[in-house]
């Protein structure tokens, strides 16, 4: 046993021990640790997946805010198909759907519930369309420009102020995502570490005769680390079970409901990867973090 | 060797616990430590383990300066003091072989060292056969025997007893004062801090007594003025009895 050299060796193994064991001998405490955890888990996860679900509704409403590019009167329907190659190659382009003038009638005379009213109405009034949709609607008027460019093609509708809406709306509500995120992991770790210093004050008697004996501060956090650890890792595997159930429960009842029909539900199977990981990483850290805040106050003997 | 020189402390809150403290102890020494309370006792023993440090003067312990210790190096001056406290400080949860694993663990030693130190330490302080007893399953007699083989274990070079016998009866009190004795005829420095001036007048040892923060009397330094006394005189009598001159003429001379 080393006196006076600082110790080199980390034993892993009797850390990892007491750590295991210490979650046993203080129950209730680590109990309290886990379920609290748990709870701040569940709350950030279930938060970030109205976040997912919005953004992914938000990206939907934008998709479906298409630019509509009107063919010039003098081309024919063959002319006027030709011209989806040129509309395809302008950057930001994402897809293309050509409307001749006979469907363009029928979609507008549809939206109306009184037929008779289109009744004799000859389709030349209308022209080929072009409805597209793009990849980044940001850059829409930049889009636009370039389609207007394209020779044969008379007019170029877009609805500039609609796309932009939605980047505000999406760009507001990731900035809110972000900080409400942020704000309940800061409190979860807060919790997390009043709840270790709990345990650690239970133990501080321990951690003194440690320190008296000749103890490195060192070797008494490490068992409190993976104790912090292990709390959490515990701790995310069952929230994440726990957000399964209620993810599935929650997305059960919206999509049977016509109300909720302009939501666009994200499945679990896409994103349970990565919500395990977040689980994962997130309960570590909190475990973690909150240990080693909490005990480190009890070092100074 | 521990060695406190001209040592000042002063508390945050403005209580001077030290005025000016001189001492030293040698090793292998059996020293007792006496003063009512307030006298600075506790505070010697907490500059001694690194708890505080000093307002000023020189404090050394054991090889290790402590005016400029680095934060790291405490645990390791720590590994080479026992500690024993009036309250014993034992894991109630864990047997006296666990408590005494855990002081060894603390300092990272093997399972093999632990294997054999233990019994050895155990036996040497009469508790060989209770070492799977629960502190709570011991006489308070047995649980400071506990405590001191906690202290011995890691085979410190001092052992600091802090009322080591307060909550003890006079016969319990006496088997643990001679147990320490025990080890400090083995080799270890001793040093007990107490006010059991009844206990302490039946050792023949050195005693330090502190008031207000300084030495107001040490048994050893009176004894070895008095063993100086005999072999040199000091300046005022030489001056009165006229015998600089002799002396210096003896040393010219090589006497």
């Amino acid at each position: 046993m080393s006196r006076r050299m600082p110790d080199r060796s980390h034993n892993f193994t009797y850390f990892v021990a007491e750590g295991f064991s210490n979650m046993f001998t203080h129950g209730f405490m680590s109990f309290a640790a886990i379920g609290i955890t748990i709870a701040c888990l569940l709350i950030m996860g279930t938060f970030s997946l109205v976040a997912v679900n919005a953004n992914a509704t938000l990206a939907k409403l934008e998709q479906d805010n298409e630019i509509l590019a009107y063919v010039e009167d003098g081309l024919t329907e063959a002319q006027a198909r030709a011209l989806g190659h040129k509309i395809l190659a302008v950057e930001n382009v994402a897809e293309i759907e050509f409307i001749t003038r006979d469907k363009a009638l029928a979609d507008y005379a549809a939206q109306y519930e009184d037929s008779t009213l289109f009744e004799g109405m000859e389709s030349s009034v209308l022209r080929h369309r072009f409805a597209i949709t793009l990849v980044d609607i940001s850059l829409m008027r930049q889009t636009k420009e370039a389609i207007g460019g394209i020779d044969g093609i008379g007019r170029v509708n877009a609805y500039e102020e609609i796309s932009s809406g939605f980047i505000t709306i999406r760009n507001i509500a990731a900035i809110v995502s972000i900080a409400l995120v942020s704000v309940l992991f800061l409190v979860s770790v807060f919790i997390i570490a009043n709840t270790i210093k709990l345990t650690a004050f239970d133990r501080r008697e321990d951690i003194a005769i440690m320190k008296m004996v000749g103890a490195t501060d060192g070797f008494v956090r490490w068992p409190f680390v993976y104790e912090g650890f292990l709390t959490g890792l515990l701790s995310s595997v069952i929230a994440f079970f726990m957000q399964w159930g209620l993810y599935s429960a929650i997305t059960k009842g919206i999509s049977g409901n016509d109300i909720f029909s302009i939501i666009t539900i994200v499945p679990f199977a896409d994103i349970w990867q990565i919500v395990a990981l977040v689980f994962v990483a997130a309960g570590m850290l909190i475990g973690v973090g909150g240990s080693l805040s909490a005990i480190r106050q009890f070092l100074k003997v | 060797m521990i060695r406190l020189t001209e040592v000042y402390k002063e508390y945050p809150n403005g209580a001077k616990a030290l005025n000016g403290l001189n001492l030293e102890i040698g090793d292998g020494e059996f020293i007792f430590m006496v003063g009512p309370s307030g006298s600075g006792k506790s505070t010697v023993i907490k500059l001694l383990t690194g708890e505080v440090s000093a307002t000023d003067g020189r404090v050394m312990v054991n090889g290790f300066n402590l005016n400029n210790i680095a934060e790291w190096q405490i645990p390791y001056l720590r590994r080479t003091l026992g500690v024993i406290f009036q309250d014993f400080r034992l894991i109630e949860k864990k047997s006296v072989y666990d408590n005494m694993v855990f002081a060894m663990r603390a300092v990272g030693a093997s399972q093999r060292e632990i294997k054999k130190r233990i019994p050895y330490v155990l036996k040497l302080v009469g508790l060989d056969g209770k070492s799977s007893r629960l502190p709570d399953e011991l006489s308070g007699g047995e649980q400071q025997r506990v405590a001191i083989a906690r202290a011995l274990v890691n085979n410190p070079d001092t052992i600091i007893a802090d009322e080591p016998t307060g909550n003890l009866d006079p016969r319990k009190s006496l088997e643990i004062m001679t147990l320490l004795k025990r080890i400090n005829e083995l080799g270890t420095t001793v040093l007990v801090v107490t006010h059991e001036l009844d206990m302490v007048s039946r050792f023949d040892e050195r005693v330090v007594m502190l008031e207000r923060g300084r030495i107001v009397r040490d048994s050893a330094a009176g004894r070895q003025k008095a063993r100086s006394s005999r072999q040199e005189p000091s300046g005022e009598a030489q001056s009165e009895a006229g015998a600089p001159e002799a002396v210096r003429e003896s040393a010219k001379r090589g006497e």
